[in-house]
């Protein structure tokens, strides 16, 4: 140390400010430069410290981060998902799986002319791979003084593989999604159809446009194809055996609503909808509203029963025609006797049914159609909704011909949906298109008693065994339903030769499973059926066919014939023949 | 002794950067390979959704009808085909004299059956 009474220090080592030459000389500060050393040092000294500072709390971290720590660490390396495939859009299946839309990679292709070096050769190997492409075109469009031009979009998987062997320069592939429908025609009306930009544009496509792009689990509808497949066929032969313009059936599960099969024909090509033309695209059965004709005497027999207007024992004398205004309401083929109300059903009495309908009054007929949901439109996922022609004011001429199927028209969706009701104990489940879990009922509404539902169940067999619908007995199935004829209407009147003939029928009706319908749009009498073009003979046979086949299909048991009748039955006197019939 | 020090550092960095290069080319390699398989995984299961599309295609009801048609004589079944278990007749069985196996014999069995 320094003593403190000398006025100069002296560096413990020399500074060498000036000469350096001597390291034993010594440099004397004066007050002012150990000043600034002072300064200089503590500065020094400042710095140091927050540089030391800075490095413990960096070395600190470091062990922090490395040893301390390691919440932030993933413990695996992220990796790639690949467990689902990413598409655009979801699939469509059916209520087992079977795919109905999917959307495929397809490659389209195009060509960069510059890189095509004999475009007259190029093109002719290109249309011989290609036959829909036409030679000459093809080479003006590869002679072309461009970069990129588009020979073919969504091209198939073969054509793909074709292009690809013949190994041109200068062609390439892009990738693009398309959808595709592996049933086509089949499924078109229910499932609908896409565009070009895979944007759904009508049916299950267009209303479940959120629900499928983007996603990938698949949506299940509650079609089964082999049904609609097997109602399809009988629809399409039907209508060729009599001339017909078209047609529709649904099949519905009675008691879980689910529409299992529905189909309507003329039908489209869903991967070419602008080549189809608007008949075809038209689903006359969810959107097409029709007058059903006689199916309808089973709401009015179906009401007058449950609310007592009359009973299984009552009748009417149907000999004289009613006059009403300037109409005359006759029967199809007169009785002229006193009948009772079963015979009143299955022969199809229009007088009877007339009566049936003013006995229980035009406010309850116009509520009991209400309940049954035939005055208002249906509720299914589909946008193809037709709304029902209802009369306003609803009088009592609307009453007599509503008894019987005309003055108001509903669509067939409609109909199966009312009819379940009628025969699966009273209640009406709303119909669906999505696939429900185990036969459960959703949101059920009771619309007439169980005891009215049995009833009407025993007069549909027996309509079907004894009266118009015999031709839709398939054996062992116990069918049981109501044929229909309707004249159309052509401008303001009735047209005698345009008719629509239907059957809608259930079974198997001991505790039906499924209802059945089945339409035909202006079908044309033949030698076979006599002449005749109405619902006994020109759609009964189509249900009979499609319950013979689908039946096996859906595993349901034939029963023995002789145990057709159940255990508690109460004899109802029908005047049929001379015979007594049982009621269970 | 601080020779020997700097000399016993110098190895073991050595040996730390030989290691960790090593570590990190290993996991490069892998997960090169990873994103291959993944790559693959994709490709079948684009390949697999392809076929599902082909097979429910091929599958059309009315292909299948056809086909069952012309190259298996078949027709659709119809519900008189079809007979329960219980409809069917009794067989008259004639009963064969079996001798009743004793438990020795049973064990036997169940011994050689294992």
């Amino acid at each position: 140390m320094n003593p403190p009474d000398t006025t100069f220090v002296r560096t413990r080592r020399p500074l060498d400010l000036d000469t350096g030459s001597d390291p034993t000389s010594m440099v004397l500060l004066d007050g002012t430069i150990k000043q600034c050393l002072e300064i200089g040092r503590t500065r020094l000294l400042a710095a140091g410290l927050v540089f030391a500072m800075a490095f413990l709390v960096v070395g600190l971290r470091l062990v922090d981060v490395s040893l301390l720590t390691d919440g932030n660490e993933p413990r695996l390396a992220a990796a790639p998902r690949s467990n689902a495939l990413e598409t655009i859009r979801a699939d469509i299946v059916d209520r087992n799986g079977v795919v109905l839309a999917t959307t495929l990679p397809t490659a389209s292709l195009y060509a960069n002319p510059r890189q095509v070096l004999d475009p007259e050769a190029v093109a002719a190997r290109l249309s011989a791979a290609l036959p829909e492409l036409p030679g000459a075109e093809l080479a003006a469009k590869l002679a072309a003084e461009r970069s990129f031009v588009w020979l073919k979009r969504k091209l198939s998987p073969r054509q793909q593989h074709e292009v690809n062997r013949l190994g041109i320069p200068g062609l390439y592939f892009q990738h693009e999604p398309d959808r595709v429908y592996p049933h086509g025609a089949l499924t078109a009306h229910v499932i609908g159809f896409a565009g070009m930009d895979n944007r759904g544009l009508s049916g299950i496509e267009q209303a479940f446009e959120e629900r499928l792009r983007g996603a990938t689990r698949p949506l299940a509808l509650s079609l089964d194809l082999r049904v609609q497949h097997v109602l399809t066929e009988e629809l399409a032969a039907a209508m060729a055996t009599f001339r017909a313009i078209g047609a529709a059936g649904l099949v519905l599960d009675a008691e879980s609503g689910e529409v299992v099969a529905m189909a309507s024909l003329p039908s489209f090509d869903p991967a070419r909808p602008g080549e189809a033309d608007d008949d075809a695209r038209f689903n006359r059965a969810s959107l097409g509203v029709y007058e059903m004709g006689s199916v309808f005497k089973i709401f009015t027999t179906a009401m007058a029963l449950d609310q007592g207007a009359v009973g299984l024992q009552d009748g009417y004398d149907v000999s004289q025609p009613i006059r009403v205004a300037s109409y005359t309401i006759r029967d199809f083929k007169p009785k002229n006797r006193w009948l009772s109300v079963p015979e009143i059903f299955i022969y199809s009495s229009n007088i009877g049914s007339v009566h049936m309908a003013m006995d229980s009054g035009t406010p309850s007929q116009k509520a009991f159609l209400g309940k049954l949901g035939l005055t208002r439109a249906a509720q299914i996922e589909v946008p193809e909704v037709g709304q029902p022609m209802v009369p306003s004011p609803w009088r009592e001429i609307n009453t007599m011909t509503i008894s019987y199927g005309h003055g108001l028209a509903v669509s067939p969706l409609q109909m199966v949906s009312a009819v379940a009701a009628v025969v699966n104990g009273g209640q009406l489940v709303p119909a669906t298109l999505l696939k429900r879990g185990g036969g459960e009922r959703v949101v059920v509404r009771r619309v007439l008693s169980a005891r009215t539902s049995r009833d009407m169940r025993w007069l549909m067999r027996l309509a079907v065994q004894n009266g118009t619908g015999r031709l839709a007995d398939a054996p062992g199935y116990l069918v049981g339903g109501k044929t229909g004829t309707a004249d159309k209407l052509r401008g303001r009147r009735y047209a005698r030769s345009a008719r629509i003939a239907s059957f809608i029928g259930a079974f198997p009706m001991d505790r039906p499973r499924y209802v059945i319908f089945a339409m035909i749009d202006e079908p044309k009498g033949i030698e076979s059926t006599h002449g005749y073009a109405t619902g006994g003979w020109v759609a009964a046979p189509v249900v009979r066919r499609v319950i013979e086949r689908m039946g096996p299909l859906l595993g349901i048991q034939p029963k023995a014939l002789d145990e057709e009748e159940g255990a508690d039955r109460h004899l109802v006197p029908v005047n049929l023949k001379g015979t007594v019939f049982a009621a269970n | 002794m601080s020779r020997i020090a700097v000399l016993v550092w110098l190895t073991a960095i050595m040996v730390a950067a030989l290691g960790l290069f090593h570590v990190k080319y290993e996991v490069q390699r892998l997960e090169e390979e990873l994103g291959l398989e993944h790559q693959s995984i994709l490709e079948r299961q684009e390949a697999i959704h392809i076929l599902k599309a082909e097979w429910s295609y091929l599958n059309q009801p009315a292909r299948l009808s056809d086909l069952a048609r012309r190259h298996l004589g078949l027709a659709p079944m119809v519900g008189t085909q079809v007979v329960r278990l219980d409809d069917l007749p009794q067989r008259a069985v004639q009963k064969a004299e079996v001798p009743t196996p004793t438990l020795d014999a049973i064990l036997a069995r169940a011994r050689n059956s294992r």
